[in-house]
């Protein structure tokens, strides 16, 4: 199964630790605050910030278990998707970027008008919804 | 009055203006509205007061199709199946009248507008204590919430309303007056064996009953009127020298709601109407008599999909799943903010769901299209008074698996967007049709204003046989998915007018 290139933060010059780290900072609060206020809006069971990547990669594992080219395929696409500077930043940030890249309720929302609607473990969710999972359970 | 055919003697004949075969909720409201029009009725009822085997026994047939609860979904008793009916109803929509495209064999003769006049007096039979049944959104607990199922359009809200103050026992609410009744006679214990006729079939001349250890009665009447349920018509016909079967359509298109667990709805949000009462169905209970509000698929929806009725309702219900909703991790996904796992409430019979529930199951009530292929016939097998068994072959065909398909994934979809729940279907995968969960037999002498397409005509008069009409579910030339008891009442009503007109006539 093709996995995320995850190179390890930090280097060996001072000023590149101190750009990336201000770029975490940066990247931290812009994330934090949407997510709060989408969560208080239109909260469902995937958009949760409570909701850990292990719980989503639960749903990722099914996925692949029942249908491994569809999660592998879907994870990369949410991969292509996620900018570069956002792959250095570990775990948690990834989680995050991946998070509020797929669960928008935008994108949700077009997701399920345009009928991109997938089915896992009896779950209807919007494609981008299931892609998110498939993507954490590659990470995870 | 009533007559205990036991009682009666080795042979004795009764003559009437009407003689109606089966005292359950059709045969009895007719029966009742044609006394209100001066006419002398005499009601045939196979069995007695109370349940008895020998009498049930009666009603033994083969099932060659999918598996039927045979022994069951109907009972041969005065009052009729209704007296195991659960008091759940409401009209056909006027949508369910309408021919449509997509769905061979569909299309009523007549439209809403015959029926409606009739439903508010079919209500009162029934003891429906509101013969309105829109659903009215200020009546929603809580104001400045997220809508129902968002702008769709794809699913409406809809009410099922309930008798109060339990399930209406017709047989029970009616006894007192039939005993003092002076045109009705109800006779107990009569088993209609077979429909005597002309040379020509043209006319039933007489109508024989058997009982059961020995005894035979006879019948003459102005009218005949078989109200003995979609199986026992069909039947009774066909044993009867294969009667208004000129074109072969007598017991086809036997049709059957169909009740699926589909899977849960998982509430994700404080304002979910889910967390409404009214959108939970109450496990039933004595004393607990509370309208149901589920959800239906819009004319529009079926239209574009090309698909058959199908409503939803949430309730404490468990649907077949092995892996149950915590399978493989996902339950997981289910915790609240609190941390909570989410559970479904420790409910007892009647209890009202908690407000806190956070999962719930989904029952949906479906549809079964006409199929030619699903019908009733007649067996080798004969009972205890000769006549011969049924055969039941109930078919479904890929049109119903397909709608159900559609319509419970187009409604996890609608649930989606609405952005309150989520919904987890399981078992429709399966071909798990569960049958025989509400016995809403229907279709086998399905109404048509042609022979060659139907067995009655609009009014329930059997093609080519001058005197003989079928009342009941029957006449259904598809049965859409609201419960079919209130239709049943009002096509009765509907037809004691019409019987009284021709009588005059």
């Amino acid at each position: 199964m093709p996995r995320i290139a995850t190179p390890t933060p930090g280097g060996s010059s001072a000023r590149r630790n101190f750009l990336l780290g201000t770029l975490r900072v940066a990247a931290g609060l812009a994330l934090l605050r949407p997510t709060a206020a989408h969560a208080a809006r239109t909260p469902g069971p995937l958009a949760r910030p409570d909701l850990s990547t292990r719980r989503i990669a639960g749903l990722g594992e099914r996925l692949a278990r029942e249908d491994r080219p569809t999660a592998e395929r879907l994870a990369r696409e949410v991969a292509a998707e996620l900018p570069l500077w956002l792959r250095l930043a570990g775990t948690r940030r990834r989680m995050q970027a991946a998070r509020r890249l797929c669960l928008d309720p935008r994108r949700v929302a077009a997701d399920l008008d345009a009928g991109r609607v997938l089915r896992v473990d009896g779950w209807i969710l919007a494609r981008s919804e299931v892609a998110l999972a498939a993507w954490a359970h590659q990470q995870t | 009055m009533f007559v205990d055919a036991r009682a009666v003697g080795e042979t004795r004949s009764f003559a009437a203006d009407v003689a109606v075969v089966g005292g359950g909720a059709a045969g009895l409201s007719l029966a009742v509205a044609l006394e209100a029009h001066g006419l002398d009725v005499v009601l045939i009822e196979s069995g007695g007061f109370a349940p008895e085997a020998a009498t049930q026994a009666l009603y033994a047939a083969a099932s060659t199709g999918a598996p039927y609860p045979v022994p069951t979904c109907r009972l041969r008793q005065y009052g009729g199946t209704l007296n195991h009916w659960g008091g759940t109803t409401r009209p056909l929509d006027a949508f369910e009248f309408e021919r449509h495209d997509w769905v061979p064999h569909s299309g009523w003769p007549i439209g809403a507008a015959d029926l409606a006049p009739y439903y508010p007096r079919a209500a009162a039979v029934l003891d429906v204590p509101r013969a309105d049944f829109a659903f009215d959104p200020a009546e929603r607990d809580s104001q400045g919430l997220p809508p129902l199922l968002g702008d769709s359009g794809d699913f409406a809200p809809v009410v099922w309303r309930r008798t109060q103050p339990g399930a209406t026992r017709v047989g029970d609410k009616y006894r007192d007056a039939i005993a003092e009744s002076r045109r009705i006679r109800c006779l107990l214990h009569a088993n209609a064996t077979q429909l005597v006729t002309d040379g020509e079939s043209r006319t039933v001349e007489t109508l024989r009953l058997g009982v059961l250890g020995g005894g035979e009665l006879r019948v003459r009447a102005r009218h005949v009127v078989l109200a003995a349920g979609a199986i026992e018509n069909a039947r009774l016909l066909l044993d009867s020298g294969g009667l208004g079967n000129a074109h072969d359509q007598v017991g086809r298109c036997f049709a059957d709601h169909g009740f699926h667990l589909l899977g849960w709805v998982l509430v994700t949000h404080p304002g979910s109407w889910l967390r409404e009462e009214r959108f939970m169905r109450a496990l039933p209970a004595p004393g607990l008599r509370r309208d149901d509000t589920g959800f239906a698929a819009t004319p529009a929806f079926r239209r574009r999909r090309k698909s058959l009725g199908f409503s939803m309702i949430a309730g404490p219900f468990d649907p077949v799943d092995e892996a149950g909703p915590g399978a493989a991790g996902v339950r997981e996904l289910t915790r609240g903010p609190d941390g909570q796992r989410v559970r479904r409430p420790k409910t007892a019979p009647g209890d009202v769901p908690q407000s806190d529930t956070r999962w719930m199951g989904l029952l949906a009530v479906v549809e079964q299209s006409p199929n030619p292929q699903s019908r009733i016939t007649l067996g080798h097998e004969r009972n205890a008074l000769g006549a011969r068994n049924a055969v039941i072959h109930h078919a479904l065909q890929e049109a119903d698996w397909r709608s159900l398909r559609t319509s419970a994934e187009a409604f996890g979809v609608a649930v989606a967007k609405a952005g309150h729940s989520r919904v987890r279907l399981a078992g429709i995968d399966g071909q798990r049709w569960i049958q025989g969960g509400g016995g809403h037999h229907s279709g086998t002498t399905r109404m048509s204003d042609d022979p060659k397409r139907g067995v009655t005509d609009r009014h329930g008069r059997v093609h080519g046989v001058a005197n003989l009409w079928v009342a009941g579910s029957s006449l259904f030339p598809t049965a859409g998915w609201a419960h079919p008891t209130l239709s049943v009442v009002a096509l009765s009503l509907r037809q004691a007018d019409r019987l009284a007109e021709v009588q005059k006539s």
